[in-house]
């Protein structure tokens, strides 16, 4: 069992008096007791004792149950990573063969279609193909803009943008025509057979095509280019950087300027991949600060941030909870008086305007925000 | 009382089912079994040795009162038990579902419904988390004065329901006095709302009824509580002094003063040399105190003086503002469980040791005597033969008394039956070396299914007042029957 190599972890938080229970964004937006970090730790304790077994309910439950957006740690006095354990217990179930339906079926639209959301391969780059120049696709160019499913699929004004501002910057690039989903879904959700099939695939198209750095507007792909496929032996021999740092660079080098400043009341949303897994906090607000009039911080900012509900599939999974979590984060929007948010990850984008209701407030992506001012 | 066969169980869902949604009541068994094993040690030792725990036949999350109502009227109509479910933080098995039926959780009624600014109140539904409420008053620059130990999980309807005390409480008061109003569904579904004013004389305080009342007449579903201005000043002071005694004269003497810590605890010299040095860092021997006055600069200033010269004349150390600091910035750290102590947990809630907290309070004139006879009593007949520690504090102080919270450990007690066994042993005689003296079962967590067979030995006849009531409001007994030894 892949839980036993965490044991001891996982009975810090079986005995842990729940602190964090309310702090967990399922459990403090569905508040079911099974899903709070403590008990199903606790489950997961009672079957490394042999008390308990795996079972399909116990899947459904490590399943609904995380998110993987890591609050958790942000508040825990000896910074237990839950969603490590639950990945653990996930690959547990994977083996077994209790992974619930809708896990199943990402598992098969990923080995088929490439992409966690079955939707078709060949549909990949429609969107995206009318938005970035065609001279840019498989242009030879040593810098590559890894466009990632959720952006690809859903946010193509987000591959329009960064594109654009890396056009802007005189950044020679290329966008390939040979990328596949990154892995992180399928990675978080225990399916670690598919996420290297992924991983290989796409070490292999960045390898052949011999680049030498990779920029990318999605957090998730983000981190797991440039930190799961080195720990798991798929080095790519190339830098990788979030758009965001590479904004922040472009602007320091004097390669694009804004213009103007947009009017409004802007808030920053933390992604959950890009914050806590990967700590950058600084550069988003510093080019937000400089891109408009009024920008105000949320109550719980960077490693405290709401988890806005999207990512790593557990929105395509669990698509309820994940509104349900999306306007929690709205709300705070509201109660600090912010008429528009901004983000830096497409998957929260989308669940962010899934979850909007009543329209008051905007969403954007950081990069859009820019590509409109130089 | 049983729910019943199968056929009218099913009846039963489909009609929870029309009342809240079919998402909202949860029929899994691994459900069933969480909702029952909580943190408590009884339940979790159940667990350890194998043993089926009891379960709820429904566990049902209703989204308002008119819901709840509802879901009365029927568990009225039906005879089946209802036991209303905050946090599931209770240590004292109060919403372990003995009996089967409802297990009622009330933490989707979560708005905080407004706040009065100028009369320094807010209207808050009874599943709105602890954290939450604090973390919504601090926004506009207030405080609920409410910091318990399980800030992080627990309800206001939780702890309405158990007359919870937090670590402030010295200053702003434990849940019956933070409570200026209630709605309360009855057992029979009418809803009872008390007017929310600071004082009247018109008839007993119906507030105080419900008021730990564990979910035995009826179901809290909103509260009007007092809020404060967040403090301009909050200062902390550790003082340490040669024994027990001298800590506990001078804190007598500070709350006669009419100077008001907003807390201070006071640590036997057994917790001093172990848990307080372990944590904190103090390494002075003798009882240690920690203490914190806020408000307003000046009136600090003058509470600091007065209390400093009242332990200096009682022996006491002023150890400066270091480790109250420490303290106030470390206060809910001690209970993450760390590579160290889970395996103390793991044997102490793993079926191989016990331990508990009997928390009681009294008046000055005997709470010495209390303290040192549940030491002795406990050290006799179950420390020196099981392996075993107790110490304790003094941390919610009145100008007439003060709450006692002594903890108690084996390392070897006999395992199997004899185990649940021996703790309820523990329990009653430590227990009644409180009622002996004059104090009370319980102070800050309520008697849950722990203690309600010594409730007649509290109250007397007053006992028997409670069961009329009882019957009065719940008369075919559905509300969390067996709390408060109300069956």
């Amino acid at each position: 069992m892949h839980i036993r190599e965490l044991a001891e972890k996982i009975a810090i938080c079986a005995y842990c008096p729940f602190m964090c229970k309310d702090i967990c964004t399922v459990y403090s937006q569905t508040k079911v007791e099974s899903l709070s970090p403590s008990m199903h730790e606790y489950l997961l304790w009672l079957i490394l004792e042999g008390k308990e077994k795996y079972s399909e309910e116990v899947a459904d439950i490590l399943y609904r149950t995380c998110s993987s957006c890591l609050l958790c740690q942000s508040w825990c006095a000896t910074g237990q990573d839950i969603p490590e354990k639950v990945r653990a217990a996930r690959m547990d179930l994977v083996e077994l063969g209790l992974t619930p339906k809708p896990v199943r079926e990402l598992n098969e639209a990923s080995l088929g279609e490439y992409n966690p959301y079955g939707r078709r391969r060949s549909e990949r780059f429609r969107e995206v193909s009318r938005v970035i120049p065609r001279e840019r696709w498989d242009s030879g160019a040593e810098t590559l803009y890894f466009i990632g499913c959720a952006t690809a699929y859903y946010q193509p004004g987000i591959a329009e943008a960064s594109t654009s501002i890396m056009d802007m910057g005189g950044v020679e690039f290329s966008v390939d025509s040979g990328e596949v989903c990154c892995g992180l879904p399928q990675f978080e959700l225990g399916l670690l057979d598919t996420a290297k099939t992924l991983m290989e695939h796409n070490r292999q198209v960045i390898k052949d095509r011999g680049y030498k750095s990779i920029v990318t507007s999605c957090p998730e792909c983000y981190y797991m280019l440039s930190r799961v496929y080195p720990s798991l032996g798929f080095d790519l021999k190339a830098e990788v950087h979030h758009i965001s740092g590479y904004i922040k660079r472009l602007m320091d080098e004097g390669r694009i300027r804004f213009k103007g400043k947009l009017d409004g009341t802007v808030t920053y949303h933390d992604p959950c991949y890009l914050g806590r897994r990967c700590r950058i906090y600084e550069e988003p607000r510093l080019i937000l600060r400089n891109a408009v009039e009024k920008f105000v911080e949320m109550r719980w900012n960077r490693d405290k941030a709401y988890c806005g509900g999207g990512g790593v599939g557990y929105s395509i999974l669990y698509p309820e909870i994940a509104v349900k979590i999306g306007e929690n984060l709205l709300r705070e929007v509201e109660k600090i008086g912010a008429d528009e948010i901004v983000t830096s990850c497409p998957t929260c984008k989308s669940q962010l305007e899934r979850s909007i209701k009543n329209g008051k407030v905007k969403v954007h992506d950081l990069t859009e925000i820019v590509s409109q001012l130089i | 009382m049983p729910v019943g066969d199968e056929s009218r169980l099913d009846l039963i869902y489909n009609r929870l089912v029309d009342i809240v949604g079919d998402e909202h009541v949860l029929t899994g068994g691994l459900d069933k079994t969480i909702y029952s094993i909580g943190r408590n040690w009884l339940a979790r030792t159940w667990v350890a040795q194998g043993l089926t725990l009891p379960e709820a036949d429904f566990i049902v999350q209703p989204g308002s009162e008119r819901e709840i109502a509802e879901i009365l009227r029927l568990a009225n109509r039906e005879r089946i038990p209802v036991i209303p479910f905050g946090g599931l933080s209770s240590g004292m098995g109060g919403t372990l579902p003995v009996y089967g039926g409802i297990l009622l959780d009330t933490k989707r009624l979560d708005r905080v419904r407004g706040v009065s600014e100028k009369s320094l109140l807010v209207r808050v539904e009874a599943g709105v988390n602890c954290w939450k409420l604090e973390d919504e008053l601090n926004r506009l620059g207030y405080t609920s004065g409410h910091l318990p130990a399980s800030f992080f999980c627990s309800t206001i309807g939780g702890f309405i329901a158990c007359r919870g005390a937090g670590r402030l409480s010295t200053k702003y008061g434990k849940m019956e006095d933070m409570i200026l109003g209630l709605r309360v569904v009855l057992p029979t579904g009418e809803v009872l709302e008390t007017r929310a004013v600071p004082g009247h004389a018109t008839g007993p305080d119906l507030n105080q009824l419900f008021i730990g009342s564990e979910g035995a007449l009826g179901v809290v579903t909103e509260a009007v509580m007092k809020i404060h201005p967040m403090p301009e000043e909050r200062r902390f002071r550790g003082v340490i002094f040669p024994d027990l005694h001298s800590g506990l004269e001078a804190m007598r003497k500070i709350m006669r003063e009419d100077v008001v810590p907003c807390m201070a605890r006071l640590y036997d010299e057994e917790e001093t040399a172990t848990r307080v040095k372990d944590a904190w860092g103090v390494r002075e021997r003798g009882a240690f105190l920690v203490m914190g006055f806020d408000g307003s600069k000046r009136i600090v200033d003058v509470e600091e003086e007065i209390a400093l010269e009242i332990c200096d004349g009682e022996g006491g150390r002023d150890l400066g503002r270091e480790p109250g600091e420490y303290w106030w910035e470390h206060k809910y750290d001690d209970y993450y469980p760390t590579l160290k102590s889970v395996r103390e947990y793991k044997a102490l809630l793993g079926g191989r040791q016990a331990g508990a907290t009997t928390d009681t309070c009294a008046t000055y004139d005997t709470i010495e005597e209390i303290y040192h006879e549940m030491k002795r009593v406990f050290m006799e007949k179950y420390g020196e033969k099981y392996n075993g520690w107790f110490y304790g504090h003094f941390s919610h102080w009145y100008k007439n008394g003060v709450m006692l919270y002594p903890r108690w450990h084996l390392y070897d007690p006999p395992g199997g039956r004899e185990l649940t066994r021996l703790y309820w042993k523990v329990w009653g005689d430590l227990v009644r070396v409180a009622l002996r003296h004059g104090g009370v079962l319980n102070h800050h967590h309520g008697i849950g299914r722990i203690l309600g067979d010594y409730m007649p030995e509290q109250y007397g006849e007053g006992f028997e007042v409670l069961k009329r009531i009882k019957r009065v409001l719940d008369p075919n007994g559905i509300m969390n029957p067996g709390v408060l030894g109300l069956n």
